[in-house]
């Protein structure tokens, strides 16, 4: 498998994620350097942990990689001796203690990575998680890492309702996020890519699936209409008010 | 072996009994108010019977631990995960320079309502064996405690 590298090693590539109510959505830039690269099969950026948890990463690939075997382990040694799921903070909670400490000992330098996890477990239901390379992390409902992030953020802030985001508002906000906040002028299923995490109560099974591009184009088309629709409503409004003023 | 410890399972509790005597050589009987009972967690309880300082030392030694679990993590376990906790230790320490001769009894009430059965009983002897029953006995006593309840135990206890 080709290694892939964030070019812009101190800049992450963006992604978001938002929590519904019976899901968990992520969002993320693809940022195929070149068409030469070779292709990945499942995902460049997000990896699954165990059955109920991915994440995605955003910064040194390489960096990564080894952190992700890390989170793996801790999972299946929690396995091991519990023989049930881990529960998400758990997991999040013991790699950033080991982020942590190479900010504190050894002389090394920290790892050049943060995460966006995503999990479903018994405790508390959907979750997401954000870490970064000093090793701090957090619980949130909506968060966003890398290039233009706060523009993200504060979009994500404005219309994110608490309580009340189902999977299809979630996917819906994912693409207006991106569309605002992405360096091309056109949306295209090319240059993002989306994963669902969903679990079964009735099957107590978690599914985490990537959207197909004709998903993703449905999903953009979707909001374009929106968007002109929103248009047109504001010329005709205009129009009307200039007419009074008349 | 001549120590007894009980457990028996219904459909909304677990029942935990034991002997309350120590009787050393066979002759002489020490105490009549025997603990063997150790708490792991608000609402699991762990039952310890065999050699006994390896009793008190293996049960004390998951039920501190059990406990931290819950400082650090927030969460408490469940019976479930407190047995195979208790299992993998017992497995661990047998082939290793300290191995435990207690026989254990694991048996709680599991407070997520996300688990199928919540009334969870095990019991872990002391080469590390774990099954999950109504009814689970250890000692001379699992020879009545065992057949008894094959005859009498209900379901709807």
């Amino acid at each position: 498998m080709a290694r892939r590298y964030d070019t812009r090693a101190t800049i992450f590539s963006p992604e978001g994620r938002i929590l519904a109510e019976n899901g968990v959505v992520l969002a993320g830039e693809k940022r195929n350097v070149s068409p030469l690269l070779d292709d990945v099969k499942y995902s460049e950026k997000i990896y699954k942990i165990h059955d109920d948890l991915c994440c995605s990463v955003s910064g040194i690939t390489s960096d990564a990689n080894v952190l992700i075997n890390e989170l793996r382990m801790i999972g299946q040694r929690y396995l091991l001796t519990y023989q049930e799921p881990a529960p998400i903070e758990y997991i999040v909670s013991r790699l950033c203690n080991i982020k942590q400490a190479y900010t504190q000992f050894g002389g090394k330098r920290p790892f050049g990575v943060s995460f966006l996890y995503m999990g479903w477990d018994k405790h508390y239901g959907y979750q997401l998680y954000q870490s970064d390379p000093s090793g701090n992390f957090g619980g949130w409902k909506a968060t966003c890492v890398g290039h233009n992030s706060q523009t993200a953020i504060s979009i994500l802030k404005q219309e994110y309702k608490i309580g009340e985001t189902q999977l299809n508002d979630a996917l819906r906000l994912a693409i207006r996020v991106f569309s605002k906040t992405l360096d091309t002028t056109k949306l295209t299923p090319e240059k993002i890519e989306i994963a669902v995490l969903q679990h079964d109560d009735k099957t107590n099974q978690t599914t985490i699936r990537m959207l197909k591009d004709e998903e993703l184009t449905t999903l953009i088309k979707q909001y374009e209409e929106e968007q002109s629709k929103l248009e047109a409503d504001r010329q005709k409004q205009q129009q009307t008010t200039e007419k009074d003023k008349k | 072996m001549v120590e007894s410890i009980i457990g028996i399972r219904g459909k909304d509790f677990v029942l935990l009994a034991q002997d309350a005597n120590t009787t050393k050589y066979g002759i002489l009987n020490m105490k009549f108010d025997t603990n063997r009972l150790f708490k792991l967690s608000e609402h699991c309880a762990m039952l310890a019977a065999g050699e006994p300082g390896d009793v008190v030392q293996f049960a004390e030694y998951v039920g501190k631990n059990i406990q931290l679990y819950k400082m650090i993590n927030g969460i408490e376990l469940s019976p479930y995960a407190c047995a195979n906790f208790t299992r993998h230790e017992m497995a661990t320490s047998l082939r290793s320079r300290n191995s435990f001769l207690a026989n254990v009894i694991v048996g709680g009430f599991s407070t997520n309502e996300r688990d199928q059965e919540r009334a969870q009983l095990y019991s872990i002897d002391y080469l590390g064996a774990m099954i999950s029953a109504n009814v689970v006995a250890h000692g001379f006593c699992q020879f009545f405690a065992l057949a008894i309840g094959d005859r009498l135990w209900k379901e709807d206890l």
